[in-house]
């Protein structure tokens, strides 16, 4: 079988990677896309299937498949921002957020959940900020439709979904939660179950091995490992960006890139970078929004122990789920996690943790991501990026719900114990009767380990330039030709995974751009 | 990074994967003493960002030197024995306030993504995966 990943197109001067680079480049397309994840490829394989020229930066390296590797420190060092030590900090509240920093973005590394954006969001982001007519159901299902045929998203058949996923089917049934398998970006998926390493198989449609290699395909260009600095201006327009090119630790700024864009600039980096590019230019943020209004699912895992043996880390990644409620406001998942990161979630330490490493294969992680209320900011302090964010307590008592659930779901489906990791709550729960805890518990944000992977709304679109950064064209209120189509414009979170509606709005605006361009 | 910095912080990786003081106890034949934990802790601080690099190695500086404020022992965390250290370890982890409980799980999570990650602790747990590689 041909490597996909290594497309010789990457091979090609189409692609210039950074590390290499000796002297200062210059560059001219007519769009400049900052980013090359599920947004920014999604916006260079719109606008290069149209005829426009494109040029992509992207401020991680390319990451081969010939580099893939189980070690999760290898992979995360590679492909995660600040090599997955990304978090929200807060005195009473932490939670890491685990984002990709490559070719392909968070792509790469996640599992391709792929759900349509629900009605509801649709209809309060309608409702509420008055997108219903600039940016209407219809369009976007076109573009669902599309994604759905080129990215091949399929159900997780049975037969590669693993004890872990059977499992949580057998507690779904047990209690009669509506439930079913997972719809991934996966073509013929063989449940390797190292999704979140890179699929070594080349079966989940990453957009490394999806629309990069259609972009290039027509004729993009693609910068990696460089850090775009700085937008460049001139009479209210943005006309290009300016960046360094960094080594191969990415510690050190090297050569310096600079691209003209004839038509305009796409930011595509993601729900956190978007903001603070635009705050470090001090630019598009009359209203005060930029950075503001930070959203996300924060998650909760729940492991389950079982006498016989699940071995989580054969089958699909995420191969199974619940029907995620809009009124519940939270959504449950399984999810295999390799033993590095499997370990942290065992309750206690040292010696107490240690005893858990032969129980491993008998274990089955599922987890909760609630569509949270709270809102938080994203700034540069002192020259530093920083997520603040804190859940509300009506967030936690959503989380406790569905930690009540999932515990009831693991004991459903045969679970001798559990382990809630919740704080003030015993380590292992070892009776179904025990999980009345969880809903009893007065649960404070600290108190519950959470993980954040879904991130919105630093940029929101609005219709008015004093509540929010970009207009319905996703364009900057505040300067001509500027664009954003990452999750950054969601005016809120949406309660599922993201990634779909993140190509599809992105479709969708580089559609409305090329009408304003020409 | 200090040599001297460095053996505290791959002493408190070698305190949450204990070896000598296991074998009865968790019946885990394999401890982080008997991985090159330097070489990856070195790694590890290369590759992390500024402020993260900057607060953990401030996290495991403190961590060594408070067991008196916790434990009421005037040693340093690399020189109590095994059963204090693992008091020590508990009395941070199950704190009431969260940023000490925090620093305990980020200690944890350097400990597995480096215990972890070897191939000959992966195949004791069953994770049968092919091309294991150490984390280094």
């Amino acid at each position: 079988m041909t490597n996909p990943t290594d497309n010789p197109l990457y091979n090609s001067n189409q692609h210039v990677r950074g590390e290499f680079v000796e002297k200062d480049l210059y560059d001219e397309a007519d769009y400049c896309i900052v980013g090359s994840g599920a947004a920014g490829a999604a916006c260079a394989r719109t606008l290069t299937k149209e005829g426009a020229s494109v040029i992509l930066v992207e401020e991680g390296p390319y990451y081969s498949s010939a580099n893939y590797t189980v070690n999760v420190w290898k992979t995360m060092k590679k492909v995660c921002r600040e090599a997955g030590m990304l978090a929200a900090i807060t005195p009473s509240f932490s939670m890491p957020i685990l984002q990709g920093t490559c070719v392909g973005g968070s792509t790469l590394i996640n599992s391709a959940i792929s759900w349509r954006l629900p009605e509801e969001a649709h209809h309060v982001w309608a409702k509420q900020f008055g997108l219903g007519e600039a940016l209407p159901y219809a369009a976007l299902e076109n573009c669902f439709s599309t994604i759905e045929e080129e990215l091949h998203i399929v159900s997780t058949p049975d037969n590669v979904a693993g004890k872990n996923n059977l499992l949580m089917k057998k507690g779904a049934q047990a209690l009669g939660i509506p439930a079913s398998p997972t719809l991934r970006a996966v073509h013929e998926c063989e449940g390797k179950g190292l999704c979140l390493q890179g699929c070594p198989n080349h079966r989940k449609q990453s957009m490394t091995i999806t629309y990069i290699p259609m972009a290039l395909q027509k004729g993009a260009r693609l910068y990696s490992s460089c850090r775009v600095e700085k937008i460049s201006v001139e009479k209210g327009a943005s006309v290009g960006v300016i960046g360094h090119f960094l080594s191969q630790d990415r510690q050190r700024k090297k050569m310096k890139l600079q691209v003209r864009a004839r038509k305009g600039v796409i930011l595509a980096a993601s729900a956190i970078q978007t903001p603070l590019l635009l705050q470090r230019n001090r630019l598009a943020n009359s209203s005060g929004q930029v950075g503001a209004h930070f959203q996300a699912h924060p998650g909760a895992a729940m492991l389950g122990f079982y006498k016989e043996e699940v071995r989580q880390w054969e089958g699909a990644t995420q191969g199974f789920q619940t029907k995620p409620s809009w009124e519940k406001r939270y959504k449950l998942e399984s999810l295999t996690l390799p033993p590095e990161l499997l370990m942290i979630r065992m309750p206690g330490i040292g010696l107490k943790t240690m005893s858990y490493l032969d129980s491993l294969r008998h274990t089955a992680l599922w987890v909760a991501a609630i569509r949270s209320e709270a809102q938080g900011k994203i700034r540069n302090f002192l020259g530093i990026p920083q997520v603040l964010y804190v859940p509300t307590p009506r967030d936690m008592e959503t989380l406790r719900n569905a930690l009540k659930t999932l515990a009831d779901m693991h004991f459903a489906a045969g679970a001798y114990a559990v382990a809630p990791n919740v704080l003030g709550l015993p380590d292992l729960l070892t009776s179904p009767d025990q999980t009345r805890l969880l809903s009893e518990q007065p649960a404070q944000p600290g108190q519950v380990t959470m993980a954040a992977t879904h991130l919105f709304g630093t940029c929101r679109m609005g219709v008015d330039p004093k509540t929010s950064v970009v207009n319905p064209r996703f364009e900057c209120h505040d300067v001509k030709k500027l664009y954003i189509t990452d999750s950054s414009v969601f005016p809120t979170n949406i309660g599922v995974n993201p990634q779909h509606t993140i190509i599809a709005m992105a479709m969708h605006a580089s559609h409305g751009i090329l009408d304003r361009g020409s | 990074m200090s040599r001297y910095e460095r053996r505290w912080i791959v002493g408190v990786v070698h305190a949450i994967y204990p070896s000598d003081v296991t074998a009865g106890v968790t019946g885990f034949p394999l401890g982080a003493k008997e991985f090159p934990m330097d070489r990856f802790v070195e790694d590890f601080f290369r590759h992390t960002s500024f402020q993260a690099r900057w607060g953990l190695r401030f996290a495991f500086f403190l961590f060594q030197i408070l067991p008196f404020l916790f434990i009421g022992r005037f040693r340093f965390f690399h020189r109590l024995d095994p059963k204090d250290q693992q008091r020590y370890l508990e009395c941070w982890h199950y704190h009431r306030f969260h940023v000490i409980r925090e620093v305990t799980v980020l200690f944890k999570l350097v400990a597995s993504l480096g215990f972890c990650g070897f191939p000959e602790v992966q195949e004791r747990i069953g994770y049968d995966k092919p091309n294991r590689q150490p984390p280094l």
